[in-house]
């Protein structure tokens, strides 16, 4: 960690699961705890660090809000909140998707919780059809098994048809 | 170095592989739960086997339970799932609050009752439009209270006080038959304004605190001339100056005070025009003075 703080302008090159390659400052590659371990064991900058887990066009965004955050950590904590809530703006259930992926992935705190909680809003308050719509999620129930799974939680269904 | 991560995604953008939510590990469906209230995962369990497994989790629950209920002390050790302590005490707050909300509806019944009777021994129409009370006691922050009770309405120039619903058991003995007494309504009357009211104190000498005022007793004679009009559907009263003053008085002590503006609307302001010309006419049925109007306001 000390290592990384003296070599500010030091940048590493990752990759793609889809072969593009992006070159990041270090400081902004380490808001990521994966890479922040990786270089702090025995990864030279010099290596290209591989993701084959995530897509370009999903790292572009992941490096896109690390660098936000990493040049931003000492400006005011409102500002990064309107960048957040902007940054996932009309954003795709398969982008928001593969966000949470990568986040979960290369360990970005940060960047998990608010796109686990942006699916979460996205689907609070619909009623079970619906979630299933927006999830892309095939009903696997019988009509009699949905029905006595329902009755398990009728508790829950006040004010939903 | 943002420009050229943007220039990467516009590149790449037009083939992004289609992720969806079954694809999500387990840990990250449960994170994304976690979010959520408590009812909306119970039924995320109808939308797949697979989260009905996942929204059954019982570290979730755990979680959930703890969010909502701060607590295990009211579980007294029970051995159960987590869903199951959450349901559970989920059900019984569920039977918990309208048994305090029914015991509240009573205590404010009582209310009405003794004002009732005070109204009743005063022959007092209160200058309340119809839904005023209402709003106001609807709009109560401390308890939630709705209170159905229905305010005086104006029927054929005459004022009209219902019973609520929930006092169709009590006895009725506020019919009372109005026997001529002059309304000295004042010029601002006319204009629908608001006669100058001063809060004063009630009859009592104390502001009327809800849940501990002394229910007034009903002289005889009131519920001898209530029986005598016992067949009419509605209740009938004039008054005065006064005795307004006083149930004005009262009512800002029960509720916040309205603004003279909200007090008297349409149908008190024309109650008052015409018994300023002399005397209401009531207690002759429905057919009383101005039968060829028709009622403003029906229940």
């Amino acid at each position: 960690m000390a290592s990384s703080i003296e070599n500010n302008n030091e940048k590493l090159t990752l990759k793609s699961s889809d072969g593009e390659e992006f070159l990041v400052e270090k400081h902004v590659a380490l808001q990521s705890t994966l890479l922040q371990n990786m270089l702090d064991s025995d990864c030279s900058s010099a290596d290209v660090i591989p993701l084959p887990k995530i897509d370009a066009r999903t790292l572009a965004l992941v490096l896109g809000y690390c660098k936000k955050h990493a040049d931003a950590s000492s400006s005011k904590q409102g500002e990064l909140n309107s960048f957040d809530s902007e940054f996932l703006k009309d954003m795709d259930m398969g982008a928001l998707f593969n966000l949470v992926l990568a986040a979960n992935f290369m360990e970005i705190k940060g960047l998990l919780d608010i796109a686990a909680q942006k699916i979460a809003d996205t689907i609070k308050d619909k009623p079970h059809q619906e979630v299933r719509e927006i999830f892309h999620v095939e009903n696997d129930y019988t009509p009699e098994e949905e029905a006595a799974v329902r009755e398990e939680n009728r508790w829950a269904f006040e004010g939903f048809p | 170095m943002l420009g050229i991560l943007n220039s990467w995604y516009n590149k790449i953008a037009g083939s992004p592989p289609p992720t969806s939510f079954t694809c999500l590990p387990n840990d990250l469906i449960l994170k994304i739960m976690a979010s959520l209230p408590s009812n909306d995962v119970a039924r995320m369990a109808c939308v797949c086997s697979r989260l009905r497994c996942l929204a059954s989790d019982d570290d979730l629950w755990k979680h959930m339970f703890l969010e909502r209920f701060g607590n295990t002390e009211r579980l007294h050790g029970e051995e159960l799932h987590w869903k199951e302590k959450f349901t559970k005490c989920w059900k019984e707050d569920l039977d918990w609050k309208p048994k305090v909300r029914d015991r509240m509806l009573e205590d404010l019944s009582k209310e009405n009752i003794m004002l009732r009777k005070l109204l009743a021994e005063k022959s007092v129409p209160p200058l309340s439009p119809r839904g005023a009370w209402k709003d106001k006691v609807g709009d109560s922050s401390a308890g939630q209270v709705n209170l159905e009770f229905i305010p005086p309405q104006v029927i054929n120039d005459r004022i009209v006080i219902s019973p609520p619903a929930d006092l169709e058991d009590q006895p009725k003995p506020v019919l009372v038959e109005e026997v001529g007494t002059s309304i000295q309504a004042g010029p601002g009357s006319l204009g629908g304004t608001k006669p100058a009211v001063a809060v004063s104190p009630t009859r009592e000498g104390s502001p009327m605190v809800l849940g501990s005022s002394p229910v007034l007793p009903m002289s005889v004679p009131t519920i001898l001339r209530a029986k005598a009009v016992a067949r009419s559907p509605s209740r009938i009263r004039s008054c005065d100056d006064a005795t307004i003053e006083k149930v004005e008085a009262l009512t800002s002590n029960i509720f916040s005070p309205l603004s003279a503006k909200e007090t008297v609307t349409g149908g008190c302001s024309d109650t008052i025009a015409s018994s300023s010309a002399g005397v209401i006419e009531a207690g002759k049925g429905n057919k009383g003075r101005g039968g060829g109007r028709k009622p403003k306001l029906l229940q």
